[in-house]
């Protein structure tokens, strides 16, 4: 069974039609990338999927349990996490801080009153660890609001990525970043959700095609394709979608 | 060792104080220290920690403190006898199952929200205090005696040097405690939900268990300071939970600095010197404290201990003498100017007749006195602006990087 399900989920925000009858099976071990136009509802799905908003009408179900009337936590704790399009940090904690605070319930630490911080060698080694490897680490005690906004992006990845996650929601991880940053993101990417299930928004073709093993069009609300990226590159529906705009220019037909 | 040595001087100071100021008034300002002490530090748990704003915190302090002056009162009439060193924490129960009930629902969201629902709840306990006279003791309040328990360490509490070591064990035990709190999980995930609740909701965390954990934690605090209190007047009245008394807490922590741990403390310490020193030489205190606090909000939104925060960077390159001059070419006006605008107000308060002043008689029917105040406060305003530039330019040089 696919690990998430989306089975003809409708969401209106008053009379306006955001996603209509959007089904969609994300297989675990996958790597899904979401594209359409913008205002599509790329987002809108994420936010549904992760219990920010909820459906309409339709289910949800993730790891065979319909998630659509759980609150965001309840989501999280069943193995989901997920970054924002807008990074969304602990602005006045650093860097460090911000990496410690999403790893403490993965590794067991949830709300303890009783053990300390500072103590926790395990733990911290796990944050400068993840520090590191995100490439922030000579930014290690800068708060979170004071850092650049390539690295404020980073550290929404970091974030994301700290938690363990057996399914990781990215929305345009790589958006705003130059194609040097870009690219050591998708490297991360890559690295870090090997064996774990990727269902990514991205405007970038470069990075969708880099990172995809299967995409899905989500255009005017609704799923118009679904397929391996040759599949989608060739589909006519696709490119009309997109008007001929980002995927020829981005992207040689192979 | 580094990170004990602040623990050190702490204890020192609670240690040393009463040896320093050991007459009655002494002693009981010390006292009052104390209490407000743990009192603000459990407010900003709220605060500053987890982003709650509360205009109701005296409930806490105020049931914790009605709790401890029944159990007193209780060893009088016949209940249970036991050792005053453990009125505290009789109160800090009281403080915390309060805290459980009301936070249950009031945690549930930051903000506007949190504030008016702890706002109402303040109205609603301090209009009960007067309706539910078998508990609050209606206007009289319940009064107790401290000194019926049995003696600890040879001490029966009857003097208030007495209490003020027991104020002070418990002082340095909760704000030890409160510290580590804040390196905890569940403390570090307050300000995690302070910053940004719904990414902390997204990392798994309930944020309102997350709230209601430092809202619970602070409530027990505030009963401690409350049983402090009840130990120290033998006296509770509804004017302890009543909104003033919240609203004294949150000047306190405001003005010591909300944003730092030692911030309240600072607070504590200069707002009860102001409230029992100001308040022996003139009528106007209130007005002064207000008048300190919008100061505070407008000019150092960072607190007491932030202004001492920045001089962290010239005092770590040495620049902290060039300061100096310039402090005093600002500081001299701004105090003379400060100075003659107290001297007005205390002549516009007394109406008639003569107002001493630091020393000085003013004669209110006296022209000269308006004017000459009048004046002096204008000039010096005027000399206060004209050196802003250049202790700013002072202040820059001195916390700039060196030039390479």
């Amino acid at each position: 069974m696919s690990l998430l399900q989306l089975q003809a989920v409708h969401k209106h925000f008053g009379a306006t039609r955001v996603l209509e009858d959007v089904s969609l099976n994300i297989e675990a071990g996958e790597r899904h990338a979401i594209i359409g136009p913008n205002g599509a509802g790329k987002s809108t799905l994420f936010d549904l999927v992760s219990g920010r908003h909820r459906a309409s009408s339709g289910h949800i179900v993730f790891r065979g349990r319909a998630i659509d009337t759980l609150p965001p936590h309840e989501i999280a704790r069943l193995g989901l996490a997920r970054s924002f399009q807008i990074s969304s940090l602990f602005p006045r904690l650093s860097a460090f801080e911000n990496l410690r605070c999403a790893l403490l319930r993965p590794q067991g630490f949830g709300l303890s009153m009783t053990r300390l911080l500072p103590r926790a060698s395990r733990l911290n080694a796990c944050a400068d660890a993840l520090l590191e490897e995100i490439g922030l680490a000579a930014r290690r005690d800068v708060l979170a609001g004071a850092l650049s906004y390539a690295e404020q992006r980073t550290l929404e990845l970091g974030l994301a990525l700290a938690s363990g996650a057996e399914l990781i929601l990215l929305d345009e991880p790589v958006a705003g970043m130059n194609r040097r940053e870009a690219e050591q993101a998708i490297a991360l990417i890559r690295r870090v959700t090997q064996g774990k299930t990727l269902l990514l928004v991205e405007h970038d073709m470069g990075a969708v095609f880099e990172l995809a093993d299967r995409i899905s069009v989500l255009a005017g609300g609704r799923v118009i394709a679904t397929g391996t990226p040759t599949q989608i590159r060739a589909n006519p529906q696709v490119q009309q979608a997109y008007l001929g705009s980002a995927m020829t220019e981005d992207t040689p037909h192979a | 060792m580094k990170h004990l040595l602040p623990w050190i001087v702490f204890a020192l100071l609670l240690l040393m104080l009463p040896w320093l100021f050991p007459s009655v008034l002494g002693i009981s300002i010390l006292n009052e220290m104390a209490i407000a002490i743990v009192f603000a530090l459990s407010y900003n748990m709220l605060l500053g920690q987890g982003g709650m704003l509360s205009f109701g915190h005296a409930v806490y302090f105020g049931l914790g403190g009605f709790m401890a002056a029944h159990a007193l009162l209780g060893m009088e009439l016949g209940g249970p006898i036991f050792s005053v060193t453990l009125i505290p924490l009789v109160a800090g129960g009281f403080g915390l199952l309060a805290a459980v009930l009301i936070g249950s629902f009031s945690t549930r969201r930051a903000g506007t929200a949190f504030a008016m629902i702890s706002l109402g709840v303040g109205e609603l306990l301090a209009a009960l205090a007067l309706i539910l006279v078998s508990f609050f003791g209606g206007e009289a309040g319940i009064s107790g005696d401290r000194s019926l328990g049995p003696a600890f360490l040879g001490a029966d509490f009857a003097q208030d040097s007495q209490v003020y070591a027991l104020a002070a064990v418990w002082t340095f035990v909760s704000t030890l405690a409160m510290y580590l709190f804040t390196q905890t999980p569940a403390g570090r995930m307050a300000n995690a939900v302070r910053d940004n609740p719904e990414r902390a909701a997204f990392l798994g965390y309930n944020v309102q268990r997350v709230r209601l954990l430092s809202f619970i934690v602070s409530g027990f605090f505030a009963g401690v300071a409350g049983g402090l209190f009840a130990l120290h007047y033998e006296i509770l009245t509804a004017q302890n939970l009543s909104t003033t008394t919240s609203g004294n807490v949150l000047l306190m922590s405001y003005i010591g600095g909300v944003g730092f741990f030692t911030g309240p403390m600072i607070g504590a310490v200069v707002l009860t010197l102001i409230n029992s020193v100001l308040s022996h030489y003139t009528e106007l205190w209130l007005l002064y404290l207000g008048l300190s606090f919008v100061l505070t909000v407008m000019f150092l939104p960072q607190g007491l201990t932030g202004l001492l925060m920045m001089h962290r960077t010239p005092w770590r390159r040495g620049r902290l003498r060039s300061l100096l001059r310039p402090y005093l070419l600002t500081g001299i006006p701004a105090t003379l100017c400060l100075f003659s605008v107290f001297a007005l107000l205390e002549m516009l308060h007394q109406g008639s007749g003569s107002v001493m002043f630091f020393g000085l008689a003013l004669n209110t029917e006296q022209p000269w006195a308006w004017l000459g105040a009048l004046l002096l406060a204008i000039a010096a305003a005027y000399g206060w602006r004209r050196s802003l530039p250049s202790l700013r330019e002072a202040w820059r040089s001195a916390s700039q990087e060196d030039a390479p």
